[in-house]
């Protein structure tokens, strides 16, 4: 059976990148959704989405036509997955190759799933960043952030209070 | 500030001056770099985003490392993880030793308890620690402790804290000896684990107004579930009920009188189970099974009869199942022994899983069954009843491709799964479709894969039949495929799978793209609404 030609909707980034996307694509946003909803004539200017840039949105659109059709999670069901959905860090393969980006591009796609609302691409985005810290050590999450040693002295007495109990087993 | 100079007059400085210019200096620099961690791109996520990071890093009850270090990166990153009171809910053996410090940061929150390989030198340590916790039970919402050693253990260890109730949500006990104080203690559970549990409390004193869920297991030489069940008749929430050692080989049986019945109008799953060497009287199992009254329809009654001890049971309790569950109910069987007696009860589902089974005799057996089938029992019983056909087998073979060919030609045969079947000549017996005179199709089907490349091969040739049949007119409703892979299908079959069926459903597929790419233009589903439709397993 031939699938039933879906609406195209215009969006324009903060670039002024354009893009022109099936409707059900573009509803994996929550927030996109709304909007539409909101809309009862047809309107021909773009939607504006100030918050994501070009080639970010390129990448959210990637994500959101593979998963295109799929359920939409409802409010009910994700209070009541919220406990089982933050136990497991599992991402589906091609989750995982679409994600495998640097470091800048993989936080500009949290805060823009974020931002447009798609919970399983921030959850994806998510689960990423927390499997890249899994089992390092302060230090080394430090040197993967970047990030320095900025603790107070008192900060760092505690600290040192900490490890001694944490290792006395 | 001057950042490169830093001029000192001897003639107006004294050492505690210059102190107090290191120290500023000192608190300069932690501010800066405080502000330098800001403008980081991770740092740059809001706090939210940051804690649901954290969260995935440290929840659960393996994880207290992972815990611990998120909070010796960054001052940023302490402030926001000891800040958050959620992350610290999970106690397990991990962070028993430091429970005071995950109590204190978990606040109010409610708790989650995990104590999987509890040993007894191990209770005698933590002794203290468990009564830390026991004392916050007024907020542990999940309770597993599971018991290594085979000797019962006094849970009341830590004492009267069990006599108040508690909000236990779920809680899972093994190898724990339970007091009467304790389960009236805990009126809210809703999902109720216990295996290899002792127990000793007054009958009738146990009300749990809203248990959803209840499994239980107790081998023989402990309590019997049969005792327990007595004792809980009285649950009117209860939903799904999994029982395996149901009836205990220590004698009390004959003192299980359920008075008057068990009332559990809600029940609508029901598994029963043997364990090891346990031979019930087939008076006292039969009294047990009409016992079970409900409102509302068993969608799923299974009864694991895999035992070799219990097969002989099988044939004798069938009559006894379809009391309780009436052939419009689906009923479950699992058993490796094929048994003509399966046949005469009505049940609508069937599940023939196949081990180590002598193979000539299967063979034998089966033999016997299709040869019926063409005159009455099997025929008839199939055709007013059975709708589901699960096919499980990976050793024999040709005994499966007999099996399918029965199932494909029977007219109520709705639903079809296939579990890892491995049939190297699938292709001369599986769903017939030259033959006009056949009863409609199934409106169903799964496949369970594999990655074993003799299955993708089986699979591409069922796409193929498949494709076929809906050239006949015989669609599907429903099509589940779950590990299947589509390398080297050919084209002809890929176009006529996409315009074959209403909806796919796939699981933990490998190739998502693959498949995309083939079903592209049919709407998918994912597989909540047709899980019922394959049974609870």
């Amino acid at each position: 059976m031939a699938a039933p030609a879906t609406q195209q909707i215009k969006i324009r980034c903060n670039d002024e990148k354009e893009f022109t996307v099936d409707r059900d694509v573009l509803e994996r946003s929550v927030l996109i959704k709304n909007m539409l909803e909101d809309v009862t004539e047809q309107q021909d200017a773009p939607i504006p989405l100030p918050n994501v840039s070009g080639p970010v949105m390129a990448k959210v659109l990637e994500y959101c036509t593979h998963h295109r059709g799929e359920p939409l999670p409802s409010a009910d069901t994700e209070q009541s997955q919220d406990e089982t959905r933050k136990r497991t860090t599992d991402i589906s393969e091609w989750d995982q190759k679409f994600i495998t980006v640097d470091q800048e591009m993989l936080f500009e796609i949290i805060l823009a799933a974020n931002y447009l609302d798609i919970k399983s691409l921030l959850d994806v985005g998510c689960k990423t960043v927390a499997n890249m810290i899994k089992g390092k050590t302060p230090e080394e999450i430090r040197k993967l952030f970047n990030i320095v040693n900025d603790f107070t002295p008192e900060e760092e007495a505690q600290i040192k209070k900490e490890n001694e109990w944490a290792e006395d087993r | 500030m001057d950042s490169h100079t830093i001029t000192v007059n001897p003639q107006e400085t004294s050492i505690k001056k210059i102190d107090e210019q290191i120290q500023t200096l000192r608190d300069y620099l932690q501010k800066l770099c405080v502000a330098r961690n800001a403008l980081l791109p991770i740092n740059r996520l809001p706090p939210e985003i940051l804690l649901d990071i954290f969260a995935f890093v440290a929840k659960g009850w393996t994880t207290r490392g992972n815990l611990l270090n998120l909070t010796w990166v960054s001052h940023n990153w302490r402030d926001l993880a000891l800040g958050s009171p959620t992350l610290w809910t999970d106690i397990s053996e991990q962070n028993l030793t430091v429970v005071e410090e995950w109590l204190a940061r978990s606040g109010s929150a409610p708790l989650s308890i995990g104590l999987f390989n509890v040993r007894r030198e191990f209770v005698q340590r933590a002794t203290p620690k468990l009564q830390a916790i026991f004392i916050q039970m007024h907020r542990i919402k999940t309770f597993h402790y599971c018991r290594a050693d085979v000797e019962a253990f006094e849970l009341s260890v830590a004492g009267s804290i069990w006599e108040e109730p508690v909000p236990l949500v779920s809680l899972k006990l093994e190898g724990v000896f339970l007091e009467g104080c304790f389960l009236p203690s805990v009126p809210d559970v809703r999902n109720l684990l216990l295996l290899k549990c002792r127990f000793s409390w007054e009958a009738g004193t146990t009300i749990f107004l809203r248990l959803t869920s209840l499994h239980i297991a107790f081998p023989r030489s402990t309590t019997s579930v049969s005792q327990f069940l007595g004792l809980i008749q009285q649950t009117p929430s209860l939903q799904r009920l999994v029982a395996i050692d149901v009836f205990s080989s220590d004698g009390d049986q004959v003192s299980f009188t359920p008075s008057p019945t068990l009332q559990f109008p809600r029940l609508h799953i029901l598994k029963l189970g043997f364990g090891e060497a346990i031979q019930p009287s087939l008076e006292f199992l039969k009294n047990a099974l009409s016992s079970f009254t409900t409102d509302q329809t068993i969608i799923s009654c299974s009864f694991d009869a895999t035992q070799p001890i219990n097969h002989h049971l099988l044939a004798h309790l069938l009559p006894s199942f379809s009391q309780v569950v009436s052939p419009e109910q689906v009923l479950t069987i699992r058993t490796e022994n094929w048994s003509n007696r399966m046949l005469e009860t009505g049940f609508s589902t069937l599940f023939i899983g196949f081990g180590d089974i002598e193979q000539e005799s299967c063979r034998m057996n089966l033999q016997i069954e299709i040869n019926r089938s063409q005159h009455n029992t099997l025929h008839s019983i199939l055709q007013e009843g059975l709708s589901l056909v699960h096919v499980q087998a990976i050793k024999f073979s040709y005994i499966t491709s007999h099996f399918l060919k029965v199932f494909a030609r029977l007219p109520n045969v709705r639903h079809v799964q296939v579990q890892a079947v491995h049939l190297p000549h699938i292709n001369e017996i599986i769903f017939p479709v030259d033959d006009e005179t056949l009863p409609p199709p199934f409106a169903s089907l799964k496949i369970l894969g594999s990655t074993r490349a003799e299955s993708r091969r089986i699979y591409q040739h069922v796409a193929e039949v498949l494709v076929k049949r809906q050239r006949l007119g015989y669609g599907l409703d429903t099509m589940i495929l779950k590990k299947v892979t589509y390398d080297n299908w050919e084209e002809d079959a890929l176009d006529g799978l996409r315009d074959m069926v209403d909806h796919v459903v796939w699981e933990d597929s490998p190739e998502m793209s693959e498949i995309e790419s083939v079903f592209q233009g049919v709407e998918p589903v994912l597989s909540d609404s047709s899980a019922g439709l394959f049974g609870d397993d």
